[in-house]
């Protein structure tokens, strides 16, 4: 028979749930327990009532004459490529309106709108202070031009054009290849994000959706990219630029509306506690952790960053690339704090319909710590609050975002390999021609390697942090390098070659390879978080640079000015 | 905490009413300079085009 005692024990988290009591009184417990663990395989905890999702024929409709459109416009575009100034660079052609859209079109992209979403959700209204270190930092950087003015003033098409002016080819072929592979490391999740977000949108549940949805949604990315270049890049920049601000703001109201402030700031404090609202709480993100996002965020995302930093080459002077930093400062706070708070208002949904025990939450009330489970919470979100029509236009808007930001990624670390490393290898003999159809056959082959990776890596992390700790292996040594060669003529070749290779220590932050090295907190028996590893790395590369300059001057007429 | 939530409630608040009037902003201004980009393109090609018969009549 049922008592108090048993009821507790057995059912902890149906305490208090009234047809409990009338249906299981007289039945032993342990068959009740049984009973229920049979139903739950049948009827999973997550209710497939409560998941289903609201998008109908309409919304695909909407979705495949959107993504139609984006694809005429990258072969539209196609006729005005004629050199590789016209595909990398767009002729040099942008000005500050097109250059702040392109700019915030590749960055508040369908990857992004994922996993700072996944940040909110799991960190609370913390989370809010990597958008505003990442606005103030941009602000920053445009108030004074630190290292884009000058660098825009080189007149160099790439960063690693830029090693090789300031420290020679060597450097050049070096940093080169070093931000292609971190590059390319780094977008090795875009795919999953673009996968989950569509299949829990659209209320897919097949286990094979994710990877079907990824080979077609990588197919498209490479038709349309391998045809415009950058041309086409910007004017879909702009269209998603307009389609998913607009977009984002009205899911924002919208989800507001729907589950009311009070609720969404109750929910945080019963899930995070004080840990939810401040980010230097030890329970929650930690004074290391600002830091770091102060670092990746506030000043190489917007100032080394390979994507930014291609707009400041196409910027058409140097007034151009100060009023895009100050403009888009906006939009880097913006880019974070919107989806957030949508990954805010998703835990606050999830926690209201499913609670404790769902497949979001421990039986305790803890968050999961499965990384994608998080991921997929904010679409589903979507998938149950916006109505038939809205939600196609999101799916739409939110898709081509993603070919936006797959495109600039890709036309970006193809012509990296192209100029930067094989050109030079090869003396800077290579045609136009040559060139052209070099980066489009890297662009395929990159994008083969990448349904490879979405497919086969586990994640282990919060997106957000594996994409810091891979960018940080080549933004690491990229920024001391950039810093030391624009505004010390002291610094040298053998320093930057050290600079740029302590980048490759930031590696150890992923959890994978933590595991693979034995290098876990509990084998080391001390707390060392992805933040004290990426700040580490900073501090190594910064000290190479110093120490490499000093012991090892460059030769005044040495090869510092091949190009 | 109170201060905490108050302080990133008017931080979102901000945020919405600044991307709202840059994205208006952009949407007209970006319009503009996408033609204006096309143009100067197709202007670029049109020199080169021109300055290839001279170099070769010079030669």
């Amino acid at each position: 028979m049922l008592t108090d005692e048993s009821r507790q024990r057995d059912f902890p988290l149906l305490e208090g749930v009234s047809y409990l009591n009338s249906a299981a009184e007289g039945i032993p417990p342990r068959v009740v327990v049984d009973a229920l663990a049979q139903y739950e395989v049948i009827h999973p905890m997550d209710d497939p009532i409560t998941y289903v999702s609201n998008f109908s024929t309409l919304d695909w409709v909407i979705v495949a004459v959107y993504l139609a459109g984006t694809v005429a416009v990258g072969l539209y575009a196609n006729r005005y490529i004629k050199d590789m100034a016209d595909y990398i660079v767009a002729g040099r052609s942008l000005k500050s309106f097109i250059s702040v859209a392109t700019m915030l079109g590749s960055e508040i992209g369908l990857v992004t709108v994922m996993y700072t979403a996944q940040k909110g959700f799991t960190g609370g209204f913390a989370a809010f202070h990597i958008g505003l270190v990442a606005g103030v930092g941009c602000l920053l950087i445009g108030l004074t031009g630190l290292i884009v003015v000058p660098l825009r003033k080189t007149g160099v098409m790439t960063i690693p054009e830029f090693y090789g002016q300031r420290f020679g080819s060597g450097v050049r072929v070096f940093g080169g290849l070093l931000l292609a592979l971190a590059g390319i490391l780094n977008m090795g999740v875009f795919l999953k994000a673009g996968g989950v977000f569509l299949t829990s949108l659209t209320g897919m549940t097949d286990p094979n959706a994710v990877n079907i949805v990824m080979a077609i949604l990588i197919s498209l990315v490479l038709l349309y990219t391998i045809l415009g270049g950058m041309v086409s890049v910007v004017i879909t920049d702009y269209v998603q630029f307009v389609v998913l601000s607009f977009g984002m703001l009205a899911v924002c109201l919208f989800s507001l509306n729907h589950l009311g402030w009070e609720n969404i700031v109750e929910t945080v404090t019963m899930v995070h506690g004080d840990a939810g609202f401040d980010p230097l709480h030890e329970e929650g993100f930690g004074l290391s952790y600002v830091i770091w996002m102060i670092f990746t965020f506030g000043l190489v995302a917007c100032a080394v960053w390979p994507t930014a930093v291609m707009r400041v080459c196409s910027a058409k002077d140097t007034q151009v690339v100060r009023r895009l930093y100050c403009w888009s400062s906006i939009g880097f706070m913006t880019r974070f704090i919107i989806p957030q708070f949508l990954g805010i208002c998703a835990l606050a949904y999830f926690w209201q319909h499913s609670g404790p025990g769902s497949s979001f939450f421990t039986a305790d009330g803890a968050l999961t710590n499965d990384p994608s489970e998080t991921l997929r919470a904010m679409p589903l979100l979507l998938s149950q609050i916006l109505p038939t029509g809205l939600i196609g236009l999101v799916a739409a808007g939110m898709l081509a975002a993603f070919m936006s930001t797959h495109d600039s990624y890709l036309l970006c670390w193809a012509s990296v390999l192209v100029e930067d490393v094989i050109n030079p290898i090869k003396g800077g003999q290579l045609t136009t021609r040559t060139r052209l159809i070099l980066a489009r056959s890297l662009i395929f082959v990159t994008g083969i390697f990448l349904l490879a990776w979405s497919i086969w890596y586990p994640m282990g992390q919060d997106m957000l942090d594996y994409l810091a700790v891979s960018g940080a292996v080549y933004f690491i040594g990229a920024f001391t390098v950039m810093l030391f060669g624009l505004y010390w003529k002291r610094s040298s070749r053998i320093g930057a070659y050290g600079a740029l290779a302590a980048g490759a220590g930031a590696l150890l932050g992923l959890t994978p390879v933590r595991e693979l090295l034995g290098f876990t907190n509990e084998n080391l028996n001390v707390e060392i978080t992805t933040a004290h590893i990426g700040l580490a790395t900073v501090a190594l590369s910064l000290l190479l640079m110093v120490v490499g300059s000093f012991l090892f001057p460059d030769n005044q007429t040495a090869e510092t000015t091949q190009a | 905490m109170d201060a905490w939530t108050t302080f990133w409630g008017w931080l979102l608040v901000i945020v919405l009413v600044i991307y709202a009037g840059l994205a208006i902003a952009i949407t007209i201004g970006g319009f503009f300079d996408v033609k204006g980009m096309l143009t100067t393109i197709d202007d670029q090609h049109e020199s080169k085009k021109k300055a290839k018969p001279d170099a070769d009549a010079a030669s």
